[in-house]
């Protein structure tokens, strides 16, 4: 065998040959005075490097780390109770219900009927809703002939589509 | 003087006989395998407290591999505080298809260049594939190991010497002869090939070595 070179003897030193190639290399020191000496060198160079511990952290590293880290799980987990009452769709369900409270509460009591109207009339248009172009529901016949010329109190309008998407038809 | 053994079985007997002050709490890669791979799957099972006992295992390494690539820096454990965040954040992306520690120090040497660019510091880059020039062959000489390492002077000669190289030559050196990482998860870590992992590491050698000549009675290189 030819003198190996040096990266041959590091991996040799640090297991990273075969064993074939460890066999050789052993023998071939065991004969080869300054290959020997190489790897002695070698050896020593490693040693010398492996015995500088590590920089150690401060004491309390860890509990501070494991402090931290429940401070984030805290923030980012809030309790199961609280989680599942500000879901999203809740929250849209809860807003929605709100709207229509206010809008509702604040419809009736703009218009409160006279005693001689009637309590409520839908009436529906097949294009605009205006009080000049409605007719009533086909159920309420009675209220298609009550169909007044001008707005009156009682009477609420309504085009038939948002009628339907309101699910009032 | 040829080996009458693997000569890295002999760096773990002079290791453990304390020769040359090794310090036993460090993760012992080799012992401590079965552990981490136990609190790893204690933590992901939802034992959180599990995390604990990796930060213990690994919380020096890390450290020390971060002031590897940074140099001494007064918030290397700020940084290493960040590391094992990340690590605790993203365990569970874990496949296991290499060890923890490579995983561990991938994850480092990304938090590490990030501050370095935050910093408005070239980061270091440890993955790219050119490599510094100085190959200097090892120079041979040899006095029995038992001389090397034989009083607190010397370690303190030892590590200026190792502080005094490169961030790459500290790094590689760091996960070869402490870590004991081979060259494949050495590559794994640094993101580079296997090839420069082994010139880089050859040319650390050749570098401490070169340091280190009158602690270690190295004669002058071809004398």
């Amino acid at each position: 065998m030819q003198c190996p070179n040096t990266e041959e003897l590091m991996d040799y030193t640090l297991e990273e040959c075969s064993s074939p190639k460890r066999r050789e290399i052993e023998a071939h020191c065991l004969a080869c005075p300054e290959c020997g000496h190489k790897l002695q060198t070698l050896k020593q160079t490693l040693s010398a490097a492996a015995s500088v511990r590590p920089a150690p952290v401060s004491e309390g590293f860890t509990a501070r780390l494991m402090e931290g880290l429940e401070g984030q799980n805290a923030a980012a987990q809030p309790s199961i109770p609280v989680r599942l009452f500000f879901r999203p769709a809740w929250g849209l369900a809860l807003a929605a219900c709100s709207i229509l409270l206010i809008l509702s509460t604040a419809y009736f009591a703009g218009h409160r009927n006279s005693p001689g109207d009637p309590m409520q009339t839908f009436v529906f248009s097949d294009g605009p809703a205006t009080f000049n172009n409605s007719f009533s529901a086909a159920e309420n016949p009675a209220a298609a002939a009550d169909v007044p010329v001008t707005k009156k109190p009682g009477y609420i309008y309504a085009d038939t589509c948002s009628a339907v998407k309101c699910g009032i038809l | 003087m040829p080996p009458d053994r693997p000569a890295i079985r002999e760096l773990r007997a002079i290791r453990n006989n304390h020769i040359i002050g090794y310090n036993m709490d460090s993760p012992g890669r080799h012992n401590s395998a079965a552990q981490e791979n136990e609190l790893i799957s204690r933590f992901l099972g939802g034992e959180h407290a599990a995390f604990a006992g990796l930060v213990e295992l690994y919380k020096n390494s890390i450290h020390q591999f971060i002031i590897c690539i940074l140099g001494p820096d007064r918030d290397a454990e700020d940084i290493a505080q960040e590391v094992f965040i990340q690590i605790y954040n993203s365990l569970s992306s874990f496949r296991r298809d290499s060890s923890f520690s490579t995983w561990a120090y991938a994850l480092a040497r990304n938090v590490c260049r990030r501050h370095l660019r935050s910093r408005g510091r070239e980061p270091i880059l440890l993955n790219e594939s050119t490599d510094d020039k100085t190959i200097n062959e090892i120079p041979d000489g040899a006095p029995p190991h038992e001389t090397i390492i034989e009083n607190a002077e010397t370690q303190k000669i030892v590590q200026e010497a190792i502080n005094g190289l490169s961030p790459i030559h500290r790094t590689v050196l760091f996960l070869s002869c402490w870590e004991r990482l081979s060259y494949a998860e050495i590559s794994l870590a640094l993101d580079v090939p296997v090839g420069t992992v082994r010139s880089r590491l050859h040319n650390a050698m050749a570098a401490l070595a070169q340091k280190l000549r009158p602690v270690l009675n190295i004669p002058e290189q071809g004398g």
